[in-house]
């Protein structure tokens, strides 16, 4: 994160967050420098991981807090998912996207964090949890907005 | 948007699902899930689900309309996805769900593909 700019909000097990998380995200975006349409996608990218910290990680335990930390630098939005569960690796979550998968229900919100954002990373915290960070930059000027 | 939807039938053995607002994780999946089976359960084989006014979906929704494919597709009938927006189309994509759920310009190109195939449907 930037020095400086991060802002942090702890948020409860229960999916009753999630709206006033993406669109707390959104707006931070939009101070950023991104644009309605990215604003859009990126409220998606971390709507879906704050779901899964949520449902995955923490499996609607009351007892158990989901962090959203956000910052960066002008032009870049840097946003930090943590939870308190056990945890998982980025390379075992199934190719959502494989032709034995297509027709499953689930497995497609860390897909649509991936696509929409420009980096995502897991890291395990100790005693227990998980950091997802995710990282977006403005596209330069021109840029095809399709390769998001 | 609050979510809602609306029905249609024709007696052709095609129906449509209007849905309107935002598709994300919570009661309006369950709703729209247990429509689709009661249209099944009436031998509606063609269903349409017509997305012009559904302005956003997260995972949870792509999830349930596979489900909802996979019940039709069960029954020996076909479902179409109709007058998808561009953004909605963009998130299907990303996914690659578009590949296993037919998406046409509008829910009327939806019920002349479903009513093209009536025989099989």
């Amino acid at each position: 994160m930037e020095a400086g700019g991060p802002v942090f909000r702890s948020l409860e097990s229960r999916v009753e967050e999630v709206d006033e998380a993406e669109a707390w995200v959104r707006q931070f975006a939009a101070g950023q420098g991104f644009d309605e349409s990215d604003q859009y996608f990126i409220g998606l990218a971390v709507r879906e991981v704050v779901v899964n910290a949520i449902k995955h990680g923490n499996r609607f335990d009351l007892s158990k807090k989901v962090g959203l930390t956000l910052g960066g630098a002008p032009g870049e939005l840097v946003v930090e998912v943590s939870d308190e569960g056990e945890g998982f690796l980025l390379e075992e979550v199934p190719d959502a996207q494989v032709a034995e998968n297509l027709e499953r229900r689930s497995g497609r919100g860390l897909l649509l964090a991936r696509r929409i954002m420009d980096a995502i990373s897991v890291h395990a915290l100790e005693p227990a949890g998980t950091r997802v960070r995710l990282v977006k930059r403005v596209a330069a000027p021109g840029a095809d907005r399709d390769q998001m | 948007m609050p979510f809602e939807m609306a029905r249609s039938e024709d007696g052709s053995g095609v129906a449509v699902l209007t849905l309107t607002g935002t598709l994300t994780m919570g009661s309006q999946l369950e709703r729209l899930e247990a429509s689709v089976a009661e249209l099944t359960g009436k031998s509606q084989l063609g269903v349409v689900l017509d997305l012009s006014q559904v302005s956003y979906l997260d995972s949870s929704a792509i999830g349930t309309l596979i489900g909802c494919n996979n019940t039709v597709k069960k029954a020996g009938g076909r479902l179409r996805l109709g007058g998808v927006t561009e953004r909605v189309k963009r998130i299907l994509e990303m996914t690659g769900v578009d590949a296993v759920l037919p998406l046409d310009a509008d829910a009327n190109a939806s019920v002349a593909a479903l009513r093209a195939v009536t025989g099989e449907v």
